[in-house]
């Protein structure tokens, strides 16, 4: 066993979610993962490492090289951070945990509604579904419909309509519905 | 078109912060478009504004022609400088600023498209009476290259229309490989450019390459900064160049910058270019080679020994004013030499080393240009070049230039990657190299076929 796939992290995540572990390391030659829950997490804020949102928080690196990303799920559930020691991301807004971010997967101006004048998709405090359209993001006339992906509540709209937004920025803070989550980790 | 005021860098690494500074110097302020993992970058620290485009593929951030466009309006950039390398060379990048009302930094989209077209490019400057390689015609299959191949003599290089700076080529030594060779580099040339088109050029054995850079303005001044010298290459990438060429005669000079600005001239070209040459240093004859429509990695040999600023230049052309100077007003002053220090291990086939830096103490002193982007602590990503600095030292003559490259080099100390630094110590002392005796495959025959 010399690495680790997309789909085997996904498990081990899994895994470690449902268990009463706080804490898992693991190192398989030159790769390392190292995951802290929630709760374990509280204890780094005072260090100034930066916490993802996320009840479960992975990093993991290959070769010991701190930039090196890898995502292994897409949009909302679950983040995969690189290893930020020294140069913590200033740009995100502490929030608190529970919250999820939904950022832009693309550069592009930021429209909350269909069409000018039209209401806006979702407003501040609306639940939403996974299905829900949030917001567009144009490029070059090329529209693109950015949807909730999750279940919960819109806690904060973090952009402007009409200005530009950059790829992974924060576009709206949202509560998740934790019964969501729930059947998110049997699925 | 108008005056610019806030350029959008469409680029990175050290091109991105020389831009930057030019920039700074003009009083105009610059935008950086970064992807993910560049977003601590120097450049980025340095940029007025800073805008992440995408993830570390630069097919989802610096390739994305619609990308870098909707950051360029949406951050009030007037204007892209597109550096070398990524959508340099790619006319969509252009025509996208033309329909969208931002200024291009660089030549015009008919120009990119005419030279891009190797093939294209040749036929217009034979018809100009600047000689091109023997051999160079479009092949269409394996037998005609065979033919081809017995009327201009082996060695051949097969190369595709679509390719360009050293990408694309394979040498064909004798008749029996040339078919599953020429395969090969059609099947290549497809996957790489989407274009199969391949021609044959005589292969140059005792061959130099010297470029001419020039400049080009709307109202047709057209000036030529002398030759660079870039015959150091390995496998046809450059790791040292020059300038003047200590192979070129001030006769030999006249006729290829003359032929240069003929070339530039002749297609109507705007701001900077190069006019690259192969001189066969057996028959004391040079070739058209191709035209790059872009600056070029190498350009600060030329700003050293002439005096002026080509990025600058750039800018000012691209604003539509005028080249700032006239032919008569520049000259040759001294010698430049410059190396291109890459995070590679010489010693193993120059793998790509990419990594954090742990320390970086470049050399300084009177002399001494440093193009770089990296510090202590910098992280050298997998996902792009392995360029870490230009190192560049000037002398007032060839040997004095080299001298100094020798001490700089002995004083330039990286910690945490390997570097190309200890292969150019060997350069900069090989009675080859220091005698100005060497050729475009010198590299593959002193250092690799050992």
């Amino acid at each position: 066993m010399g690495s680790i796939d997309h789909d085997d992290l996904i498990q081990i995540l899994e895994i470690v979610g449902h268990s009463d572990i706080d804490e898992f390391r693991l190192e398989l030659g030159e790769l390392k993962l190292f995951l802290k829950k929630s709760s374990a997490a509280h204890a780094d804020r005072a260090s100034g490492m930066p916490v993802p949102e996320r009840t479960e928080t992975a990093s993991l690196t290959e070769r010991a090289e701190p930039s090196e990303e890898r995502t292994t799920s897409s949009g909302a559930s679950g983040e995969v951070l690189p290893e930020t020691r020294g140069e913590p991301e200033s740009r995100e807004p502490a929030k608190v945990t529970g919250y999820t971010a939904i950022k832009a997967p693309l550069l592009g101006t930021f429209y909350r509604a269909p069409k000018p004048g039209a209401p806006p998709f979702v407003t501040e405090g609306q639940s939403v579904i996974e299905d829900d359209t949030l917001c567009i993001i144009e490029v070059m006339k090329l529209f693109n419909t950015i949807k909730a992906g999750i279940k919960g509540t819109i806690k904060e709209i973090c952009a402007e309509d009409g200005q530009l937004v950059e790829f992974d920025q924060t576009l709206f803070w949202v509560e998740e519905d934790p019964k969501q989550e729930l059947r998110e980790a049997q699925a | 078109m108008g005056s610019i005021s806030r350029v959008f860098v469409a680029n990175r690494g050290e091109i991105a912060l020389r831009i930057i500074r030019a920039c700074r110097e003009m009083g105009i302020e610059s935008v950086l478009g970064v992807s993910n993992v560049d977003k601590n970058s120097l450049p980025a620290k340095m940029a007025d504004r800073v805008v992440c485009i995408g993830p570390h593929p630069p097919l989802q951030s610096y390739l994305k022609v619609g990308t870098l466009i909707t950051a360029a309006l949406g951050t009030g950039a007037d204007a892209i400088h597109p550096g070398y390398g990524f959508l340099a060379e790619q006319p969509e990048l252009g025509e996208a600023c033309m329909h969208n009302g931002l200024i291009f930094i660089g030549p015009k989209p008919e120009n990119i498209r005419q030279m891009g077209d190797k093939l294209v490019a040749r036929e217009m400057v034979r018809d100009l009476g600047v000689p091109v390689i023997p051999g160079s015609e479009l092949v269409h299959d394996a037998k005609e290259a065979g033919a081809m191949a017995e009327k201009v003599g082996f060695p051949v290089l097969l190369k595709a229309a679509a390719g360009g700076g050293g990408k694309g080529m394979k040498m064909v030594r004798n008749p029996s490989e040339l078919k599953s060779v020429f395969e090969e580099a059609s099947a290549e040339a497809r996957a790489a450019f989407g274009d199969d088109r391949i021609y044959i050029e005589h292969l140059i054995a005792n061959a130099r390459h010297i470029e001419v850079q020039i400049l080009a303005d709307r109202y047709g001044n057209v000036i030529h900064l002398f030759e660079r010298d870039c015959s150091l290459q390995r496998r046809y990438q450059k790791m040292v160049e020059e300038a003047p060429s200590p192979a070129v005669t001030s006769d030999m000079r006249e006729k290829i910058t003359q032929a240069a600005v003929a070339i530039a001239q002749h297609v109507n070209y705007e701001n900077a270019g190069t006019i690259e040459m192969v001189l066969d240093q057996d028959q004391g004859k040079f070739y058209f080679l191709e035209m790059n429509t872009r600056i070029q990695v190498e350009h600060p040999v030329t700003e050293m020994i002439t005096g002026k600023d080509l990025v600058k230049e750039q800018i000012r052309i691209a604003s539509g004013n005028p080249i700032s100077f006239t032919q008569e007003e520049i000259s040759i002053k001294g010698h430049a030499v410059e190396c291109r220090i890459n995070a590679e291990k010489p010693d193993a086939n120059f793998m790509p080393h990419p990594g954090r830096i742990l320390s970086w103490t470049p050399p300084e002193g009177h002399g001494i240009r440093i193009d770089s982007h990296c510090y202590s602590g910098y992280f050298v990503p997998p996902y792009y070049d392995s360029l870490l600095a230009k190192l560049i030292t000037t002398g007032v003559n060839r040997s004095k230039a080299i001298h100094r490259m020798e001490d700089a080099l002995a004083n330039f100390d990286v910690k945490g990657v390997e570097t190309t630094i200890p292969f150019y110590r060997k350069v900069m002392n090989h009675p080859d190299y220091l005698n100005g005796r060497i050729h475009t495959r010198w590299v593959e025959e002193v250092f690799l076929n050992r």
